[in-house]
């Protein structure tokens, strides 16, 4: 192998592991609520939301959120109740409405007027781009 | 040939360094004084997940640079370089996805998730192993070195699309223009850029060490500077476990001394300030609240912090989100009077610090075994 082939090589290869790689984080990336519109049978998915409502139960251990898309479309998702509690550290209340969480689970898509369907809620995600905009702290 | 023989030396000085540097993270490290999920001590993994981070994409850089100089000139010497490279970044790449996978638990809700950074990361790593599979098993020797060089040339190109993932998807993982705003002052500014210095220099000199072999006195410095930081990680995992091993159930019965662990969803300054403060907190144990109450040196300082949200400016405590152990006495009424309120590091931060020096153990390791050096 000459060194021109050499080359040529690590060039088509790179090609191809930038191809693989991009479809490969794609596949794993996730996507807002209202993208759901698309989805017509159950799927796991990872979605974005904002927390429009919920309704909390200890007794049968679930918490259902409504979770509302960038374009206003809902999902109903349901989550254990316990694993929110040792996820956040107390129990869910009026101070998670209004924010966007990451949820993960399977979709089960039944389209009622602007709402899209029901989840599963497996995952319960939070990016932490935020946290780096208190200021530093000590302890 | 003087300049080879002080690297180990160089090396062995930083580990020293770092080993207290570590230590210093572990205990004192700042962290956010709010976070979206989990505990804010999460945080101090900053200054251990992101410096090794760096250094796998530095010495894989190098690699890049060494595999195209034999791609060109066809110098067995730099073969040796780019391979020793590699076997260095596989290992800081692979400190990269457990660190960064503990810390994702806390701060992210879960561990692994397929998000676009820890795929870019994990692809990459793969990558980079398949170059050992498709290296050995070429068995001519005239071909495997140019064939391997140029899959390592290639390989190369996982790092940027690793790097640009969470600018072009929705990610979990914060960009650099973020963190950028944290680490831009106070503390942070100084204990930062040292380890990332430290880990990165370090790394980048164990790929000379690993191609050539470390011996004589220097080899038994080198080991015994890779011991010390071995055991600063054994060590802050010991306290971490004896913190948490003292702590019970909270018995809420009036007059009764407790000690537990819980985690403060609520608090609020009654009065004082970073000397001594009078606290009102809400600490969940075992799934319920116990109110409790704290006069003393707040355990987190500043004690309060004002945080901007639209026109409004409002006063948080800092202690919220943190995990915490509590002595007191139950008072009558069933709230706790503590007597000790201490904050507990994040488990995943002693054990990152001990993850790191396993990764440089081995290193050190694969540079002072003797035999033959690597790829010669």
């Amino acid at each position: 192998m000459n060194k021109r082939a050499g080359l040529l090589l690590a060039g088509v290869l790179a090609a191809i592991m930038v191809a693989v790689g991009y479809m490969a984080a794609s596949m794993g990336g996730y996507k807002d609520v209202s993208d759901l519109a698309k989805v017509k049978e159950p799927t796991l998915v990872t979605v974005k939301g904002v927390i429009a409502d919920y309704r909390a139960d200890p007794n049968s251990d679930t918490v259902v959120f409504v979770l509302q898309g960038e374009d206003g479309s809902l999902i109903t998702a349901e989550f254990s109740y316990q694993r929110f509690v040792n996820m956040h550290g107390r129990a869910p209340g009026p101070w998670i409405l209004g924010q966007e969480i990451v949820v993960k689970g399977v979709f089960y898509p039944s389209k009622q007027g602007n709402t899209l369907g029901y989840m599963d809620i497996s995952e319960m995600l939070k990016g932490c781009h935020e946290g780096y905009e208190a200021p530093p702290a000590t302890g | 040939m003087t300049s080879k023989r002080a690297l180990p030396h160089i090396v062995a000085f930083l580990l020293l360094v770092d080993a207290a540097l570590l230590y210093l993270v572990d205990i004192r490290g700042p962290f956010p004084a709010q976070v979206p999920l989990g505990t804010p001590t999460a945080y101090r993994n900053l200054y251990i997940h992101v410096p090794i981070a760096i250094a796998g994409y530095a010495t894989f850089t190098v690699a890049l640079i060494y595999a195209l100089l034999y791609l060109v000139r066809g110098d067995a010497r730099y073969e040796r370089t780019a391979h020793a490279a590699i076997v260095v970044g596989i290992i800081y790449g692979a400190a990269t996805l457990v660190t960064g996978s503990i810390w994702a638990r806390e701060s992210w809700g879960s561990a692994w998730n397929w998000d676009p950074r820890e795929t870019g990361i994990f692809f990459m790593w793969v990558a980079y192993l398949i170059y050992f599979v498709l290296r050995s098993s070429i068995k001519d020797p005239d071909v495997a070195p140019r064939i391997s060089m140029s899959y390592a040339v290639a390989a190369y190109a996982t790092i940027p699309l690793s790097f640009v993932l969470p600018y072009i998807m929705e990610s979990l993982h914060p960009r650099v223009t973020e963190t950028k705003a944290f680490v831009g002052g106070g503390l942070p500014a100084v204990l930062f850029p040292i380890r990332m210095i430290i880990v990165n220099v370090a790394a980048i000199l164990f790929i000379f060490m690993v191609r050539d072999r470390v011996t004589g006195q220097a080899r038994r410095v080198l080991k015994a500077a890779s011991a010390i930081l071995l055991a600063a990680g054994l060590l802050v995992v010991t306290l971490h476990v004896a913190s948490v091993a003292s702590a019970g159930e909270a018995q809420l019965t009036p007059g009764a001394s407790v000690k537990f662990v819980g985690k403060v969803a609520e608090a609020q300054l009654l009065e004082g300030n970073n000397d001594t403060a009078m606290l009102l907190l809400k600490i969940y144990t075992d799934g319920r609240a116990v109110e409790v109450r704290y006069v003393g040196e707040p355990p987190v300082k500043p004690v309060t912090f004002t945080q901007k949200k639209g026109n409004t400016t409002e006063l948080k405590v800092s202690l919220v989100g943190h995990v915490v152990l509590v002595e007191g006495v139950v008072s009558p009424g069933g709230m706790v009077e503590a007597r000790s309120l201490k904050v507990l590091n994040y488990w995943g931060v002693p054990a990152n610090i001990l993850i790191y020096g396993l990764s440089v153990a081995l290193t050190v390791y694969l540079a002072t075994r003797p035999g033959r050096s690597a790829g010669g």
